[in-house]
């Protein structure tokens, strides 16, 4: 079985899964909640200096919901010995989830932060906050998947601390700031500073150590 | 013909607990049954022979190569495990299909080898059934079915009997000889005697980590020497068919208790032969007829004291 087909074949797994599950819904109201907001401060003047801030929690909860929740669940199940006894190697499992679960989350957020600008500021938003947010969404995916596989029984819990402790750092006024991804995207969305491309580097380089953390630890997990 | 287990010098260890300690094991084909208390060791061997666990020293091969670190050899191997863990919002028909593909089997051909492998477990009239909805002996075959879909060589069967009813029970030991009729190697673990004697008479007894025998069964029944056997006879008159029986030599103490009478022997073979004769010459009503001497602990006991 090449990795191709397995990857195929956890990620039709995952989609039944998913959809036969509670998390879409709850990922949809989570997900309603900065549209609810902009409701209620439509026409506010803390709209513009509020609304991507909210937007941001987004990536604090839907990823570990989404993502860390549904890896954690079947790391700490015992089924996972289904999945391990085949012929599938391990890393397969993590990115025929992601091939699902990130799209899903990119789509959500970015989803909501066009209709949280809709409602709340009566028009588009702009290309540059919408590709931050949906580098964001992916960023902190990767980073809930690699923590899962860090701590499978509290994946979901590590991956919202992680993420509220990674808004504080955003804060630092220091160049420690750029392995924080929220401040990342409000850099690359110029909310916030003005170099997008080193905060492109740090969101890049953050996430993707923490997925290949999360791949090169999974090969050596038992069931 | 290559050896479908080697198992050299394994030892496992969770933490500061050891699991199996330096056990050497050789598995060339046919039915091969472990044997073991609760805890002795099996699903730990099991599970390593499956590649969901490595080895902590030692080294173990499937097929000549490592389960664990080697995923192709996975797809040759087909494992149902003790535990009823699965997805159970799940249809039958569903899980079979699914696990068939990420065992291999290429999607246009799951279904068929689903519906096959549920036929051949006696699942097929069950198949949109939700998982979680199966009694006991319908999710062991459910799971001897995943473990068949991909026509493995090698089976690994770990409880496969555990829980079910009598009549299950019959037709899942019926299913799995017509697997070994078929050329599969097939290791099924057990901790009861005679459901692996049903099974197979090639067997290794595992006790705390350690193989303590292994070989044929009538061997190890041998090395048992005349450690007298116990037969419970469940009957309408336990006190007639005691009576029947208590002249014989072989015979060493019968007890009653309420609708049964608890036959010790030395002579297992001997013992139902004159069973069967008391009960046709007394015309008592026999409901069940039970092989106490399954009764691990003593069994093991017994190898580990000849042993030493």
């Amino acid at each position: 079985m090449t990795d191709g087909a397995s990857i195929l074949a956890i990620a039709r797994l995952t989609a039944w899964r998913f959809v036969h599950s509670r998390t879409p819904w709850i990922a949809l109201i989570v997900a309603a909640l900065p549209v609810a907001f902009a409701a209620a401060l439509r026409g506010h003047a803390s709209f513009a200096t509020r609304s991507f801030e909210i937007e941001e929690l987004l990536l604090v909860v839907l990823p570990a919901i989404a993502v860390a929740a549904s890896i954690t669940s079947d790391l700490d199940d015992r089924a996972v010995t289904y999945l391990w006894s085949r012929p599938l190697a391990r890393w397969t499992l993590m990115v025929g989830k992601l091939v699902v679960l990130a799209p899903f989350v990119v789509v959500l957020v970015v989803a909501s932060w066009i209709a949280a600008t809709a409602i709340g500021a009566g028009e588009l938003a702009s290309g540059a906050t919408i590709g931050a947010l949906a580098a964001g969404a992916l960023g902190a995916t990767m980073i809930s998947a690699g923590l899962a596989i860090v701590a499978p029984r509290y994946g979901m819990v590590l991956a919202i601390v992680y993420m509220l402790c990674d808004s504080v750092v955003g804060e630092i006024p220091a160049h420690v700031q750029l392995v924080s991804i929220t401040h990342d995207v409000a850099e690359l969305a110029g909310v916030t500073g003005s170099s997008p491309p080193v905060a492109a580097i740090g969101l890049v380089v953050v996430s993707t150590a923490w997925l290949a953390h999360g791949l090169r630890k999974i090969g050596r997990l038992e069931a | 013909m290559s050896d479908a287990i080697v198992v050299t010098h394994c030892s496992k260890w969770y933490g500061r607990i050891l699991g199996l300690s330096d056990i050497s094991w050789r598995v060339s084909g046919g039915v091969v049954g472990l044997l073991g208390q609760n805890g002795a060791g099996k699903s730990t061997l099991m599970k390593m022979l499956a590649g969901l666990i490595a080895p902590s020293r030692g080294t173990l091969a499937v097929f000549g190569t490592s389960p664990f670190s080697d995923a192709g050899v996975r797809g040759r191997i087909g494992y149902a495990p003790e535990h009823d863990h699965t997805w159970d919002e799940m249809t039958v028909f569903d899980l079979v299909t699914r696990l068939a593909e990420l065992a291999g089997v290429p999607r246009s051909r799951a279904r068929d080898s689903a519906n096959h492998a549920l036929e051949q477990v006696g699942m097929a009239t069950a198949r949109a059934r939700r998982v979680r909805t199966l009694s006991k002996g319908m999710r062991q075959r459910t799971k001897l079915a995943t473990a068949i879909a991909h026509d493995p060589d090698l089976l690994i069967l770990d409880e496969p009997l555990a829980g079910v009813d009598p009549v299950a029970r019959i037709d899942i030991v019926a299913r799995i000889r017509e697997l070994a009729a078929r050329g599969k190697t097939i290791c099924v673990s057990s901790h009861v005697l005679y459901e692996i004697e049903a099974l197979t008479a090639q067997i290794a007894v595992i006790d705390r980590g350690r193989i303590v025998a292994e070989g044929d069964i009538a061997e190890i029944r041998r090395r048992l020497g005349h450690r007298p056997h116990r037969i419970r006879i469940a009957c309408d008159r336990p006190r007639v068919a005691a009576a029947a029986l208590a002249t014989a030599e072989h015979v060493a103490r019968i007890e009653i208790t309420g609708d049964a009478a608890i036959v010790e022997t030395v002579d297992l073979d001997r013992c139902y032969d004159d069973i069967a004769a008391a009960v046709r010459a007394t015309g008592v009503r026999v409901s069940a007829l039970v092989a106490l001497d399954s009764d691990l602990g003593a069994v093991v006991d017994s190898l580990t004291r000849g042993g030493s």
